[in-house]
């Protein structure tokens, strides 16, 4: 007896609906099979079922393989894996970069070392393990269960650009045969983390990142029916501009009227916007510095900017062993002239100044140990570079040493003196 | 044929280990290398490279077959040592086949058949393949051979001496087959074969020492006759047990006809193997030790390979003492300018050290000579490492620069071979500029300053001088350079006001007595402008050098002493750089003349350009990518006492 069975209603409809697609499908492989493989094939079924496996195994390959490409791309030569791990990058901000390097082959691969070369307008901060003068980075052997990797932390001084990186990998296998390979890897940057927010007297520039961005300057690039000037000058380097502070620049007009302005990080543009300058504020533009402080900060290396090694020793420090470091105190950049000038840093437990100090200016350094103190009579304005105050310091760990390089000395206190006589703070 | 297949090869593999330069030496302090280049060819492309050794033995034949690339040797290299290879105790075959004027060819068709070492039965004796040994106590060759060198080899007047092979102290170790010396149809005893040998091959050697007083004679195979050669080649060293053979090689240097070419040879067993650093290294630092010169190729088949190394070119000045032992398996040796040290063990070692020492930084063996600088040091077995000291203010000598500031350290290719450091002497304030040099030219230096508008000179035999070259009412930044001007030997002092004022050069005695002056600009250019010395174009004068201060642009200027304005001008960067230059003079490269080298300004991108006298541009060194507000200050002192250069630039912050 046939059933009568109920095709309307809600129910109905919604099921016909979800499963239209796997119902066309199913329909259309139905049809395949009827057409190719009924009356061809003598196991049709089971031969239609296989064909079927391997069809979707080979497109769900494919879908992974897709996947991981942009995912994580994975670079391939030489037997070794490449793989390449960024954060979400954003211009003018600090980002990790790790490079893993694995081999997919049975051999051992000696004497790893990774070189990169980068835009000039990416600054690699620190690299882990350090990098050598050579701009290199010894990874060791690597085999199938070894892996290496290298932890870099980098600034990317643009925005909405792409990066690419390349990257050398130089090894030598079992039989001492040196290789040297080659690879891309491109990034995309975004937008800068910087940014300035025009207000009627000045402009707020705002760095909006965790990390300090090193030479933030302020330019204006038109004016339109008036003269701009920045205490008489076209740009303004506000220097270190730290994580999540703002700053102000006054802009100095001749009437009120609308500027174009640029903001760079380094030599980089990272942003250009307009904006409306009502007036002038005459007392901060009279006193030169736009506001009562002066840019300081402190600073620990084993290696100059320029890569040549400046300490000695283990670095890190090691418990039960002694190395040497250079440390600074930083001005700068300043609109003016500063007269008795005080900077002080602190020493962490377990480092000692050595007595040794380099400033180009004559100043007068003293060595309290746990502290040193400079002392300046005059430095003149030093528009868009710093000044460094430097001095060695000896690192033998105890359980109270910071781990961290940078924590081996902290500022203690800084003050100065405009030229005319107004105090200063520096921080 | 082979010889041809194999140059080829080896010139093809080995020719990138050459320095990309012509040689003339390597200077006072380096190692002393010496090269046995036997390959009967000798390609014009492998000269320079030959050129760099300090003593070069060539088969005796170059002096027929190549006559014109020995005089080429010696025009690139003055100081070279010349030495004929010539065997001391056999005969090559292939020598009967070469043409009548070549002197081996002429040697053995002097010998006498009865003359061939050859055993009871007359059967020809031989040491190597393709050879006939020659029975050297036979009066006949006695007399001959060292008449042959004399007449033929050193009287040719293209050799400073001569080699001899196989001056063995004994013949039964190396000829094992019978042999009748004496020729009474007896084979002799062990013993009396060798003390004959000995006896014989001393007399050869003071004969033609007596014959050629003058002239270099070398051996090989040993110490035995080392009071009678000016030193053997100890060949594929350490034949045993390393202590008990360097020290043999030692006491042989020692007791050798002075000067000593004593010299110990290693190789890599006749392989391709130049990348052999270690074993390079342990046989380098044991000559240095030894106080002798070093070979190092790859054997006794294949003496025709140039291989160079970083170690090599190295200053490390004098030895300070003799080497010493630190350890049981540790020995060290100080120089004026570094040390070397040497494990001897079959483990790894650990070494403290006493001071702060600097890594080569080499181009080679990167992993050992990175460029590090290091307060102890792991050495690998059986081998051995060069470190220099480490740079400090007191090796700045002929080169401004401002007490305090970070220095770096650049060759004339453009390439940092010393970390940058904190050039500072304690004893003057930071900030002051400092020019330590010779002046008077007593032998000892003196120490110039200038800060605040003041010059203060303080001699060696403690006279301090000083003065304002510009008056009481100047006190900005002064550029100084000092060089002789007249016929008195002392220097005089060359100054200007370096920004902020009129570009006014001035010229004073080191008594602080004005002797000319004049305006490399017109007076209302307030920029002020830097000074430099030195003979540009090489007519004996010195000339001076200006570079414009900020406000103007990179302009350059010649002047004679007197303030004649030379003829060459230039531009040294893009005229719209007005950030001023800085400048400097001194010989950078290797072309015997000096070069101009002028530092970019304030608000440029840091570069250095070189300059031939004439304004030619040679080269560009850039140092970074972003403006420096107070620009670049170079100067050019030598800091490894080379006699050659570097450029020393101030202004980049090590912050």
């Amino acid at each position: 007896m046939k059933k009568n069975i109920q095709t309307n209603g809600v129910t109905s409809f919604a099921t016909r609906v979800a499963f239209a697609l796997s119902r066309a499908i199913t329909s259309h492989a139905r049809t395949i099979y009827v057409s190719r493989y009924t009356g061809t094939h003598r196991y049709a079924r089971y031969l239609f079922a296989l064909d079927a496996f391997l069809v979707g195994s080979a497109v769900t390959l494919a879908s992974i393989s897709l996947v991981l490409l942009f995912i994580s791309p994975v670079y391939v030569d030489g037997g070794l894996h490449v793989k390449i791990d960024t954060g979400i990058i954003r211009g003018s901000e600090e980002f990790p970069m790790t490079i893993t390097i694995r081999a997919h082959d049975s051999k051992i691969h000696t004497a790893v070392s990774l070189r990169l070369e980068l835009p000039e307008w990416v600054e690699i901060i620190r690299t882990d393990p350090a990098m050598k003068k050579d701009g290199s980075i010894d990874l060791g052997t690597i085999t199938s269960r070894i892996s290496a990797s290298t932890n870099i932390v980098l600034r990317a001084r643009a925005s909405r650009i792409e990066l690419k990186t390349l990257m050398h990998v130089h090894q030598d296998d079992a039989i001492g045969f040196v290789r040297d390979m080659s690879m891309i890897d491109i990034r995309h940057v975004g937008d800068s983390v910087l940014s300035v927010t025009p207000s009627s007297t000045l402009f707020t520039v705002h760095n909006s990142s965790l990390s300090d961005i090193s030479s933030v300057i302020f330019r204006i690039t038109h004016a339109t029916g008036c003269v701009a000037t920045i205490g008489g000058l076209d740009s303004y380097a506000l220097g270190r501009l730290k994580g999540g502070d703002s700053r102000d620049v006054f802009v100095n007009v001749s009437s009120p009227c609308e500027i174009l302005y640029q903001l760079q990080d380094g030599a980089q543009s990272v942003l250009e916007g307009v904006g409306m300058v009502l007036a002038t504020d005459t007392v901060h533009i009279l006193n030169r510095f736009p506001y009562k402080t002066f840019p300081v900060y402190s600073e620990v290396r084993y290696f100059s900017k320029s890569h040549d090694q400046i300490g000695v020793g283990p670095n890190p420090a090691v418990v039960g062993k002694t190395s040497t470091f250079w440390a600074a105190i930083i001005v700068g950049p300043t609109l003016g002239v500063m007269k008795n000038i005080v900077l002080n840093a602190q020493l962490s437990a377990g480092v000692r100044a050595t007595g040794k100090y380099a400033s180009n200016i004559d100043t007068e350094f003293e060595n309290k140990q746990s502290e040193v103190i400079w002392k300046i009579k005059s430095m003149p304005a030093i528009d868009a570079e710093k000044i460094s105050f430097a001095f060695e310091i000896t690192v033998t760990p105890n359980r109270n040493t910071p781990t961290s390089t940078s924590d081996y000395i902290g500022l203690g206190y800084a003050h100065a003196e405009d030229e005319y006589g107004n105090a200063l703070i520096g921080k | 044929m082979k010889h041809t297949f194999v140059f080829i090869i080896s010139l093809f593999f080995f020719s990138v280990w050459a320095f990309p330069i012509l040689a003339s030496g390597m200077g006072e302090g380096t190692p002393k290398i010496l090269n046995l280049y036997l390959d009967w060819q000798l390609p014009d492309a492998i000269l320079p490279q030959l050129a760099k050794w300090d003593v070069v033995v060539l088969d005796a034949d170059q002096q027929v077959r190549n006559p014109e690339k020995l005089k080429k040797l010696r025009e690139l290299n003055p100081t070279i040592k010349l030495l004929a290879y010539v065997a001391s105790e056999e005969i090559s075959d292939a020598r009967f086949s070469e043409p009548a004027s070549f002197p081996m060819n002429i040697l053995a068709r002097g010998i006498q058949e009865s003359w061939y070492a050859v055993d009871a039965h007359g059967k020809q004796a031989s040491f190597w393949p393709g050879t006939k040994l020659i029975n050297i106590t036979h009066p006949g060759w006695i007399e001959y051979f060292p008449q042959f060198i004399h007449t033929t080899v050193i009287s040719s007047g293209y050799w400073d001496g001569v080699f001899l092979d196989n001056t063995f102290d004994g013949i039964s170790y190396f000829v094992q087959s019978p042999l009748d010396l004496n020729q009474d149809g007896i084979d002799d005893e062990k013993k009396i074969k060798d003390d004959m040998w000995r006896t014989s091959m001393q007399k050869i050697i003071r004969n033609i020492h007596t014959q050629n007083p003058a002239a270099i004679i070398m051996g090989n195979g040993g110490a035995v006759y080392a009071s009678d050669l000016h030193g053997a080649l100890f060949e594929k060293f350490p034949a045993w047990s390393w202590g008990p053979n360097w020290k043999e090689f030692r006491d042989s240097v020692k007791k050798n006809l002075q000067p000593s070419y004593g010299t110990i040879n290693v190789n890599t067993s006749n392989e391709d193997r130049p990348m052999d650093f270690a074993r390079m290294r342990f046989g380098l630092v044991s000559a240095l030790m030894g106080d002798g010169y070093y070979s190092f190729d790859r054997g006794d088949y294949y003496h025709n390979v140039t291989w160079w190394y970083d170690e090599y070119a190295i200053v490390l000045g004098k030895p300070l003492s003799a080497p010493r032992i630190l350890s049981p398996s540790i020995w060290t040796r100080a120089y004026t300018h570094g040390i070397v040290l040497l494990n001897s063990a079959d483990t790894a070692q650990h070494i403290p050290l006493m001071h702060v020492y600097e890594k080569i930084h080499g181009i080679q063996d990167t992993f050992i000579n990175n460029g590090s600088l290091v307060d102890a040091i792991d050495i690998s077995a059986h081998d051995a490492i060069v470190l220099l000291g480490k740079s400090d203010a007191e090796n700045i000598h002929d080169g401004m620069y401002t007490n305090g500031s970070f220095v770096r350290v650049i060759d004339g290719d453009g390439i940092s071979r010393k970390n940058g450091f904190f050039a500072i002497r304690e004893d003057i304030q930071t900030g002051a500029k400092i020019l330590v040099s010779d002046f008077d030219r007593d032998g000892i230096d003196d120490v110039l300053t200038a800060h605040d508008g003041i010059i203060s000179i303080f001699s060696s035999s403690g006279r301090k001088t000083v003065f304002r070259p510009f008056g009481p009412g100047y006190t900005g930044q002064l550029s100084i350079a000092a060089g002789n001007i007249d016929t008195n030997p002392a220097d005089e002092i060359i100054v200007s006001r370096a920004s902020g004022a009129p570009p006014e050069v001035a010229i004073f005695s080191l008594r602080g007595k004005k002797r000319a002056s004049w305006f490399a600009y017109n007076k209302k250019f307030t920029g002020g402008v830097t000074v430099a010395i030195g003979d540009i174009n090489t007519d004996g004068i010195n000339e001076i050098v200006t570079g414009a201060g900020p406000g103007g642009g990179p302009h350059i200027r010649l002047w004679s002493p007197d303030g004649r304005m030379l003829p060459t001008e230039f531009f040294a960067f893009d005229a719209s750089e007005i950030g001023g230059v800085s400048v400097a003079v001194g010989e950078i490269d290797s072309d015997g003349k000096r070069e101009i080298l002028v530092g970019s300004g304030q608000g440029s991108i840091p570069r250095i350009r070189i300059f031939s006298g004439d304004g030619f541009r040679k080269r560009e060194i850039r140092l970074g990518d972003i403006p420096l507000s107070s620009g670049l200050q170079v100067s050019a002192a030598d800091l490894d006492a080379s006699g050659k250069k570097e450029i020393v630039v101030t202004g980049l912050s090590a912050f």
